[in-house]
């Protein structure tokens, strides 16, 4: 948790930072937490929502709790065109929600 | 702006228009307000050193040898130590201050032999004969001194200037006072002993108080020194440059106006990507001299192999400030022949025309 300003024993919380940097990033895009659980919100998304249009919508709901615009739901449509039904692209796309602003950030 | 509450026009808009348009007169104060802004979202950014004219120096290779040999054996000569040998401390020395040190304790002095070398005439001790070759290139501080005579309190008060924990270290200020040049490395980087951790521990070289923007990056030993910098098992470069433009086509697609703070969270995400594509040519020194090859090659920790490649890789020759901090192995007896040679000679083969050439 210390890319993400988490404070340890060691070093105390005195001052805190809202933007994002670079490890940030990795640890969001290549941690294994975050792709541990891109690969389980995939699991689901395919296991509860076949259809690419109604797994879209469900995605959306869960990761950001509103329905996804049109032209977010056509950008996740072409995305998914590579493959729809597979686990290892759907694991891609949930990780990409997962970066998501709206979901990463309370505004 | 939020994507969970939609607004029908950007501040703008509604400035330029507000009070049959009065409210544009604002325009322009704000407008500053909005670059100040920029600037504070970016912390990174470089900064201008206080004294341009007179800063010569791109990068700072800090190596931190624990458990290494006493200065009073190596570039700092005190003759009196010598007369003292075997005696009690003089009365006007004042309190015994020391761990492990009473009153009745001896003086002990040193049977190393001083020369003076080079134009300087700095005097260094027959520990380090090869250092003749490069003694007008070097400077030794004789200033510095503690306030704590326990080991991990001094290390603080050396790396943070205090002798409790809690505080930056000087990588980190570097960082926050210069910001970094190249945008494809971390400007601050730590590689710890690969033998074990060290004894004042994390608290030497990390953030301390400020912001985790201005943490060290680490560098661990092994086929992969970053953390998270590898892509996941069976991704490809390809579809993660895909999966990263989804990313910003999808923030982009349901922002209204201008945002600088998603601007500098996109960047970082860019900034990422790009030090997946370009670390790695920092780690490789296949495209160093034999000669240098094999003088990284000779150390035992695979540390010390990174350490010198640092100032030569020259990828790392675009980052200004990088701190590289290590600390070698402890050893329990004395051996100076087996550091005296490559120390100097890795310094004279990865700048052949002086420190300050490259």
């Amino acid at each position: 948790m210390e890319v993400f300003d988490g404070r340890t024993c060691s070093s105390p919380a005195i001052a805190a930072s809202s933007p994002t940097h670079a490890p940030q990033a990795l640890e969001m895009l290549n941690g294994k937490t975050a792709n541990d659980l891109a690969d389980a919100f995939a699991g689901r998304l395919l296991k509860e929502h076949g259809p690419t249009n109604s797994m879209i919508d469900y995605a959306w709901r869960l990761a950001t709790g509103r329905k996804p615009t049109l032209k977010e739901q056509t950008l996740a449509m072409q995305y998914l065109a590579a493959g729809p039904q597979d686990q290892k692209v759907v694991k891609e796309f949930a990780l990409a929600l997962l970066n998501l602003n709206a979901f990463l950030y309370i505004n | 702006m939020s994507e969970h509450i939609r607004y029908n026009r950007n501040r703008r808009d509604f400035l330029t228009d507000c009070f049959c348009g009065f409210g544009s007169l604002a325009f322009t104060s704000m407008m500053a307000q909005e670059q100040a802004r920029a600037a504070a979202y970016n912390p990174l950014a470089a900064k201008p050193p206080h004294m341009p004219d007179k800063a010569k120096a791109k990068a700072v290779i800090f190596v931190f040898m624990a458990g290494g040999p006493s200065h009073l054996e190596t570039f700092d000569p005190k003759p009196l130590l010598n007369q003292l040998h075997g005696q009690k401390r003089p009365a006007e020395f004042g309190d015994v201050k020391y761990q492990n040190v009473n009153a009745n304790s001896r003086i002990l002095g040193t049977k190393r032999t001083f020369k003076k070398y080079g134009k300087s005439g700095l005097e260094v001790s027959d520990l380090f004969p090869y250092q003749s070759e490069i003694v007008d290139d070097i400077c030794v501080l004789r200033s510095m001194h503690g306030d704590m005579v326990v080991h991990s309190a001094a290390q603080y008060q050396m790396m943070t200037g205090r002798v409790i924990p809690g505080f930056p270290a000087m990588g980190s200020w570097v960082v926050y006072g210069l910001g970094a040049e190249a945008t494809n490395l971390p400007a601050y980087v730590v590689m710890p002993d690969s033998h074990g951790a060290q004894e004042a521990g994390v608290p030497m070289y990390t953030h301390g108080f400020l912001p985790a923007v201005y943490q060290p990056t680490m560098l661990r030993p092994g086929s992969k020194p970053v953390l998270n910098l590898d892509l996941p098992k069976g991704v490809s470069l390809a579809e993660r440059r895909k999966t990263l433009d989804l990313i910003r086509g999808l923030n982009t697609a349901t922002m209204v106006g201008e945002d600088q703070e998603f601007s500098a969270r996109m960047s970082a995400y860019d900034t990422a990507f790009k030090m997946q594509t370009e670390s790695p040519e920092i780690f490789d020194i296949s495209k160093e001299s034999k000669e240098t090859q094999d003088l990284l090659r000779s150390r035992r920790s695979p540390h010390g192999r990174l350490c010198p490649a640092l100032p030569a890789g020259p990828a790392f020759g675009r980052a200004r400030h990088a701190i590289c901090l290590r600390r070698l192995r402890r050893r329990r007896t004395a051996r100076p022949s087996g550091t005296r040679t490559p120390i100097s000679k890795a310094i004279t083969s990865a700048w052949p025309a002086g420190p300050t050439s490259r």
